[in-house]
């Protein structure tokens, strides 16, 4: 009896203990459908391009959400600004915001970070463009070759940038495999570009994409102005042909943006809205990456990190360094850590060209503006008068060691948060909600005016180049055009949008290029003598109105990435061109460098 | 499910059927009492007829009865005694008196699925019995590890409520995800921060592959087993025992920080201090102490109370144990309270079945402070100690944060303190703003409940065989509740909004598991099998919701911080997504020893785990090791030449084995899908905020062969006794190489895929494990010392060719350029940074190039290893002394080989506090022969502060315990009724010898992971004065 009971009970359980449960391992993933049921429908066409919007907005002109975020800046607007010679590199001392500041001094490495990310970053969105044209290949409704048509032109500008970056960058138009290792584009085996080939392709491809493009309904369209429409494709393309020298070209694709009479300039008094949140989409913007407000996103992952974040930080004024931060009330309360100085040089003849106008007031600032000028929290320093703030420790400029480095006597103002800019903080108060602008109607003008010059069109020129002096109300309004007036032209109007640095690189502009050399080895720093007088071993004491007598502030020079060792300032042969990465360069041997660089 | 018959377990089982027996025809009846040495009856022994299967057990008096012929002979055995052998002779009453077992011959290990002889083990296993533990202030198992086996590591963090991290021979990964398997009374679980040590029978530590390898794929880092307290130590006597513990605690030691007389003298040299900002500044001679300031004596205490019994039939245990510890930082934020209960069972139903039950359940919440970028304690090494803790005037008030309260700012003063301000720095705009501000400014607190428990049932159909159907559970519920308040305290540290959050997590775990071991001796042949199977399912459910924003909830009073209360239009974040795991398991073992000399044992597991973690044709993973050992002491020879009284006894072990490590898998990360409608842009700002076009992508790329890490590990182990078993002693050689790590690649650029994670990459340790123990006595005196040693060497010997060097930040928020860094030909996340090289001739800093070459201006590819955070050595020593009613222990640990990266010098901030070091001996005029640069030229310099300048020794030798301890004659206690009564006061973590600049080596660390050994102020590790009693009735 007892044996038998065993033998039950053994056998139930063996037969329950040896049991398979394997169907209990596959666990459905939640949230994803498999890449084969996708890609088919209109809808899906347009889902791939929002992801494609996405990927240009947070990996090339945001903060690079994908690739974990480089910090307190946004790498493009790092690496489009800070090569120019209308910049410095400021802080709170050297070493401080060196992502920027081995830039701004060409001290950078084949490492450098904001570089690095950039190139990632730049590839992501071409990636994402690229499941766009790749899948919708063959596409065969109206909306499919719509969506089809804005990849390609998003891809084209990013190409843009790879190409005035790196020079002959790996030609990518199609999903590659995880193990490719593509080439330069110039060495590729199948395809070879020669880098004027890859300006030109960008030209085309625009070109053939505004075919299958919509057009901004109006001036007053701002759906329009933050998508690629045709609009924008003739802009590019126009850009890109000025850049390969096919001035006739240029003339005509952008020819075709001013014809369309979707873009005016705004009135000069509203040519600082441009950079703030009350001109997203207004009737200047040729495209620019939308921002706003959503209340249906969480802050940090969703919102915040596809903001500018803590650029506000870092290209406001240094807080730290005034007794009372002259841009407190301004910015809404932010402060900052002063990452963006001016040279005495640019200011003085911007400001000898403009005077106080629209434009120039937009800009820039002189400290004594600043300091005496702007308005304070405290209303008890408000009601001062010029000469008791003057006089005052209240106000001005306390770091007695720095004073504020990298900085003359003109502050960069273009750049600084408003407080309106943050809609009410709701992200924060270092969270703008304004647009990522990519191109506004004022640099089609003066494209369209350098290509007319180039074409020995000087007349035409002049009138869109009278066109952005008169808006910007500037006392400068010149009688003849040549290159000359345009290129300063471009540099006061297109202040800090990206342009400079291209620029000087294709127009090889010797003047430009000397002071790019001398950079890192003449450093300003701005002291306020109530709270610190010239010392003995100073150099270069300037006083801001010529003696110690008439002036408050006054600059020395320093140079203290030199003295560390460092070599610092542009050098020939070399700095054209960004090197590639070295941890890219380690993993592909079929990628070579770029000259200088090895 | 399917119900699927695999063949063979099932054949095995019916042929060991063919092994049961034929009835026995009855004898003679002959009874018998057996007592132990002080006459005391034992209860539940075994007496056996020995050639026969008749047998029985004694009962509550110690008697027995068995039918046997005259002239048959006894075995009697009872776990914890030497077996006798008694015969008959034609007695009727037999008194039979058991002798202890020597315990160290005949000590019992846990091994999984089974258990052992110590003296039988092939591969390396530490035992830690409870006497080893006892009386220890730690209330977390994993803290009760640390210096008691060799070649187990223990990361302690200094505040309540935080468990220890335990590594087991190294650092195998660079995935923080490398703790062992614990398993308590055969339940896998999460942690086991929970049990009290004192709950504690044994924990055995299974450290070579082969011992692990019946764990598998999950105990490529070791495995912990815990097996709790029965009731079966009583010698069937019920006891009720109470035991209650007070702890004084207090800081222990502290970073070596600039007064403020120093910080002036230093900053008037840096140049950025006057007397004229000074007099600005009103400064009227503060010399804060921010350690005082914050930090304040505290006390824990804790009570338990165990009832436990049992008889031949089974045996029962309950205990309910209260802990209650408040931190060192001044207030309540920092609490870890615990309430756990444990009710274990078992009862022989018949003699073929036996069931156990065991239960543990707890109740816990813990509220901490915050460490890292603009936190409590990194505030409290960072504020400058002319800043006082609180201000009461207002003209005294940094002029912003005046600025700030004249505009009606959220400027916060402390009801607790004459509604103060919370002084904040005139000198220095500081993310930290003032520590007690950093620990008000949240309300933060972690609670839940847990229920952990088996019950098993064992079938003994014929001897030597038993079959174990064992289900394991775990049932959690957590909670979690934030409330953070807008703030102003300088422009780094404030926050313009609101945050609430709230979690629930709710999770059932359970494990069933089937396994039948076979133990059987033929002649000198001992066999023993088991085979098993397991299967498991983790099953959760946890939902989130947070707000942040400036107006958030329709009030702010205290009865309003609750999620119900948010306004329609807070932004809200939510999160709830149901999950499951499951894993399906085949093991057997196998070992066969002859004569007690020659042992040979195999494992053998077959694990596979569900989609989330690895693909279908991926999943399953085999998992073998052989050892073998050899007894040499009881060889002919060896005993016919060595006297037992010199070596007692000898063995040689080596055994090798492969685990895995599936713990780095998740989420599909194998795969790639499309994320549907995860990405958004707004195309159309004209109707407004919110308008979203949601977006789909691929989730990344696709990685089908994706797999666990793998270890092979390869050990060599001596295990002697000398001196009758005086003098103990075991070594262990081990190489464990560790592979296809999960490396997330970024993958070419161009690919454009920002990671993928593949397996690449190998780890090597190597090291040596020495345990030595001595114990005597001298008359009335006994003794005892018990030392252990581990070696570690710790190599990456390859990552993937993708990236050939991983890099971590470090601390979040602190702007450094000395990484953690994974590479090839050095330790697991060494310290990667610019080289120093003393001070040039005009007190400028200088470094080594690559090539050793002296410059001033190192650049990246001058970076160079700089040291590690792991200990090269880790030792441990235990004392115990015994004076008639007295004991005396000494307990110390100490690592040494550790390097710490000191992040409290900044070269951006230069104004705030940090440790004096550098300052200390500095190139000055009159000191130009100094250890560290003019401070002037490096003070703003961060190649400087990110060289090995700022890394330092972090070598330490701690005494973690001296403890005296007195019980009571039980022949005075047992006047009043108790058996005994034990009361002890100890000093815990009282002394500590190093040379670290900053606060305590030991628990200087942000993360026990990349960032082990970055040290920017982390919480410290109290001094305890324990005092205790025990009684038991």
């Amino acid at each position: 009896m007892k044996k038998t009971l065993y033998s039950v009970l053994a056998l139930a359980m063996g037969a329950v203990a040896f049991t398979s449960c394997e169907d209990q391992l596959d666990i459905e993933q939640k949230g994803v459908t498999s890449i084969e049921n996708f890609y088919k429908t209109d809808g899906d066409a347009e889902a791939a391009l929002a992801a494609a919007y996405e990927g240009f907005m947070c990996n090339v002109v945001g903060r690079q959400p994908d690739m974990g975020g480089p910090g307190i800046y946004t790498p493009y607007k790092i690496l489009v600004n800070m090569c120019g010679d209308d910049v410095l590199y400021a802080s709170g001392n050297y070493g401080d915001h060196e992502f920027s500041g081995m830039l701004n001094e060409f001290r950078y490495d084949t490492e450098a970070e904001a570089p690095k990310f950039l190139y990632s970053g730049i590839y992501l969105s071409v990636y994402t463009c690229n499941l766009v044209t790749n899948y919708f290949k063959d596409a065969d409704t109206p909306v499919k070759k719509r969506c089809v048509a804005e990849a390609r032109v998003l891809r084209a500008y990013d190409y843009f940038l790879l190409a005035n970056l790196w020079n002959t960058p790996p030609f990518v138009d199609h999903v590659l495999p995880g193990d490719a290792l593509p080439y330069n584009c110039d060495k590729d085996p199948e395809n070879p570009m020669t880098h004027e080939e890859l300006i030109m392709w960008i030209a085309k491809e625009c070109e053939e994409a505004a075919t299958d493009l919509d057009e901004r309904k109006s001036t007053s369209d701002v759906d329009g102005a933050v998508r690629v429409t045709k609009g924008f494709a003739w802009a590019l393309a126009g850009k890109a042909y000025l850049f390969a020298g096919k001035y006739a070209e240029a003339k005509a694709a952008l020819k075709k943006v001013i014809d369309s009479g979707k873009y005016a300039l705004v009135p000069g008094d509203r040519y600082m809205d441009n950079f703030h949140i009350e001109g997203d989409g207004n009737e200047e913007k040729v495209f620019e990456i939308n921002f706003e407000y959503n209340a249906g996103k969480s802050g940090w992952s969703g919102m915040i990190q596809r903001s500018s974040w803590m650029e506000a930080n870092a290209w406001n004024w240094r807080a730290g360094n005034f007794v009372k931060n002259p841009a407190n009330v301004y910015c809404g309360g932010l402060d900052g850590w002063g990452g963006l100085g001016v040279p005495q040089w640019f200011g003085d003849e911007f400001f000898a060209n403009d005077g106080h106008s629209h434009r120039f007031d937009a800009t820039l600032k002189h400290i004594d503006d600043a300091v005496y000028d702007m308005e304070y929290a405290d209303d008890a320093l408000n009601k001062m008068t010029l000469e008791q703030k003057k006089a005052s420790k209240d106000v001005g400029i306390n770091d007695p060691v720095q004073g504020l480095y990298g900085n003359s006597f003109w502050l960069a103002f273009k750049q600084i948060i408003r407080g309106a800019d943050t809609g009410g903080k709701v992200y924060g108060d270092n969270i703008r909600l304004n647009n990522y602008l990519i191109m506004r109607y004022a640099e089609v003008l003066l494209n369209y005016a350098e290509a007319c010059i180039q074409t020995g069109d000087a007349a035409t020129a002049k009138t869109y180049i009278n066109m952005i002096q008169e808006r910007a109300g500037s006392q400068t309004i010149s009688a003849s055009v040549d290159m000359e007036v345009l290129k300063k032209e471009k540099s006061y109007e297109l202040w800090l949008e990206g342009c400079r640095w291209f620029d000087v690189m294709r127009w090889k502009d010797q003047k430009a290029i000397s002071r790019l050399e001398a950079v890192g080895s003449d450093v300003p720093h701005v002291f306020d003598k109530l709270f610190r007088a010239p010392a003995a071993g100073d150099e270069k004491v300037t006083w801001e109105h010529g003696t110690e007598a008439n002036s408050r502030f006054y600059t020395v020079s320093s140079h203290a990435a030199k003295d560390a060792g460092f070599t610092v300032g542009f050098k020939a042969g070399k700095h054209e061109y960004f090197p590639f990465p070295q941890t890219v360069m380690d993993k592909n041997p079929n990628l070579v460098q770029n000259p200088g660089w090895n | 499910m399917n119900f699927k018959l695999t063949k063979k377990p099932l054949v095995m089982m019916l042929f060991l059927f063919c092994l049961f027996p034929l009835g026995i025809s009855a004898q003679n009846i002959v009874k018998g009492l057996v007592n132990d040495e002080n006459g005391d009856p034992v209860i539940g022994a075994t007496v056996r007829v020995v050639g026969t299967k008749v047998a029985t057990v004694t009962d509550l008096d110690g008697h027995f009865q068995v039918s046997t012929n005259p002239n048959a002979q006894l075995s009697v055995s009872y776990l914890g005694y030497e077996t006798q052998n008694v015969n008959v002779g034609g007695q009727k009453n037999l008194t039979i008196v058991l002798k202890p077992e020597d315990t160290t011959l005949n000590d019992v290990v846990v091994i999984g699925y089974g258990i052992q002889k110590k003296s039988d083990l092939t591969g390396s296993v530490a035992s830690i019995k409870s006497d080893d533990i006892k009386g220890l202030s730690t209330t977390d198992a994993g803290a009760a590890l640390q210096g008691k086996a060799a070649g187990v590591q223990i990361i302690n963090s200094g505040g309540p409520g935080e468990a220890a991290d335990i590594r087991i021979r190294g650092y195998s990964s660079n995935s923080g995800n490398i703790g062992p398997l614990l398993i308590v009374d055969g339940l896998k679980v999460d942690n086991i921060q929970y049990l009290d040590p004192s709950m504690i029978e044994s924990m055995e530590v299974l450290k070579d592959a082969a011992s692990a390898a019946i764990y598998g794929a999950q105990a490529g880092n070791g495995v912990v087993l815990i097996t709790t307290k029965s009731g079966a130590k009583g010698n069937g006597k019920s006891q009720i025992s109470y035991s209650s513990k007070f702890t004084i605690q207090s800081l222990g030691k502290r970073a070596d920080l600039f007064d403020a007389p120093e910080y002036i003298e230093y900053h008037k040299y840096l140049g950025d201090m006057t007397d004229e900002l000074l007099k600005t500044n009103n400064y009227k001679g503060q010399n804060t102490n921010w350690y005082d300031e914050v930090f304040e004596n505290s006390l824990a205490h804790q009570h338990s109370i165990t009832l436990q019994g049992g008889n031949d039939k089974g045996h029962f245990l309950a205990s309910l144990n209260i802990l209650n510890n408040n931190g060192i930082v001044k207030g309540d934020k920092d609490v870890y309270k615990r309430i756990t209960g444990q009710i274990n069972a078992d009862y022989n139903i018949t003699k073929w079945l036996n069931v156990t039950a065991n239960t543990s359940f707890e109740k816990w919440k813990t509220k901490g402070v915050t460490k890292g970028y603009g936190s409590l304690l990194n505030s409290v090494v960072s504020i400058d100690p002319l800043t006082p803790a609180y201000i009461s005037d207002y003209n005294d008030l940094a002029p912003l944060m005046k600025a700030q309260v004249d505009a009606g700012g959220p400027v916060p003063t402390d009801p607790n303190h004459n509604n103060d301000w919370y002084g904040t720095s005139k000198y220095i705009e500081d993310a930290t703003g003032n520590p007690l501000y950093q620990r008000d400014r949240r309300d933060q607190e972690r609670s839940g409940i847990n229920v952990r428990g088996t019950v098993a049932a064992n079938l003994m159909p014929v001897n030597g065989l038993t079959i174990t159907s064992r289900l394991g559970y775990r049932i959690t519920q957590s909670n979690y509740h934030n409330y953070e308040i807008p703030f102003w305290l300088s422009t780094m540290a404030h926050s313009e909004q609101y945050t609430i959050e709230a979690q629930t997590n709710n999770g059932l775990y359970y494990q069933w598991e089937n396994f039948a071991n076979f133990n059987k001796d033929f002649g000198k042949h001992s066999i023993g099998a088991m085979v098993g199977m397991s299967f498991t399912k983790n099953h959760w459910d946890n939902s989130s919701i947070s707000s942040t924003g400036a107006n958030i909830l329709s009030d702010y009073a205290p009865n309003f911080r609750y999620i119900d209360y948010l306004l329609a239009d807070a932004t809200k974040s939510v999160g709830n997504a149901p999950g499951d795991a499951t894993e399906l398991s085949y093991f057997g073992r196998l070992s066969y020893n002859y004569d007690n000399r020659y042992y040979l044992q195999f494992n053998f597991r077959r694990d596979a785990f569900d989609s989330s973690k690895l693909s279908k044709d991926a999943r399953w993973g085999n998992f073998p090791s052989v050892s073998a050992g050899w007894a040499i002491s009881n060889e002919k020879f060896f005993k016919e030449s060595v006297s037992r009284d010199a070596v007692s006894f000898l063995k040689l072990r080596a055994s090798w084995g492969k685990n895995g490590n599936v713990n780095i898998l998740n989420n599909y990360r194998y795969s790639s899908s499309i994320a549907l409608n995860q990405s958004f842009y707004q195309f159309n700002p004209s109707k407004g905020d919110g308008t979203l076009t949601l977006g789909s992508k691929p989730t990344g790329l696709a990685n089908p062969d994706l797999t666990w890490e793998t270890s092979e590990q390869l050990d060599f182990g001596v295990d002697a006794r000398f001196l009758n078993d005086r003098l103990t002693f075991g070594l262990d050689w081990y190489r464990k190489t560790t592979k296809d790590l999960l490396i997330e690649i970024a993958p070419l650029p161009e690919i454009g895929v920002s990671k993928s994670v593949i397996n690449s990459g190998k780890v090597l340790n190597t090291g040596v494990d020495i345990e030595l123990g001595w114990r005597d006595h001298i008359g009335d005196f006994k003794y005892s010392v018990n030392a252990n040693v581990s070696t570690l060497k710790n190599e990456v010997k390859e990552v993937s060719a993708m990236v050939n060097r991983l890099t971590e930040i470090g601390i979040d928020g602190f702007n450094n350029q000395l990484k953690p860094t994974f590479e090839a030909g050095y330790p697991v996340w060494y310290f990667r940074g610019y080289k120093y090289a003393g001070v040039a001739e005009d007190g400028s800093a200088q470094y080594y190039t690559k090539n050793g070459e002296i410059t001033k201006a190192p650049g990246e590819e001058d970076k160079q290893f700089l040291g590690a955070g792991i200990p090269k050595f880790t030792y441990g020593i235990t004392i115990n002394l015994e004076y008639k009613g007295f004991d005396f222990s000494v307990f110390g640990t100490g690592a040494a080989g550790n390097k710490i990266y000191n992040l409290m010098v900044s070269a951006d901030r230069p104004l705030i506090n940090g440790i004096n070091t550098y300052w200390r001996d500095s190139w000055r005029e009159g000191n130009t022969a100094a250890k560290y640069p003019d401070m002037k030229k490096v003070a703003t310099d961060w190649i400087f502060f990110s060289s090995d300048a700022a890394v330092f020794s972090g070598s330490y030798f701690k005494f973690k315990q001296i403890q005296l301890g007195y019980t009571l004659p039980s022949k005075l206690t047992k006047s009043f009724l108790v058996n005994s009564l034990r009361v002890y006061a100890s000093l815990d973590d009282f002394f500590t010898i190093t040379k670290y600049p900053g606060a305590d080596p030991e628990t200087a660390s942000i993360n026990s992971g990349a960032s082990r050994g970055f040290d920017n102020g982390t919480y410290p590790t109290s001094k305890k004065v324990v005092l205790g009693i025990n009684v038991t009735f």
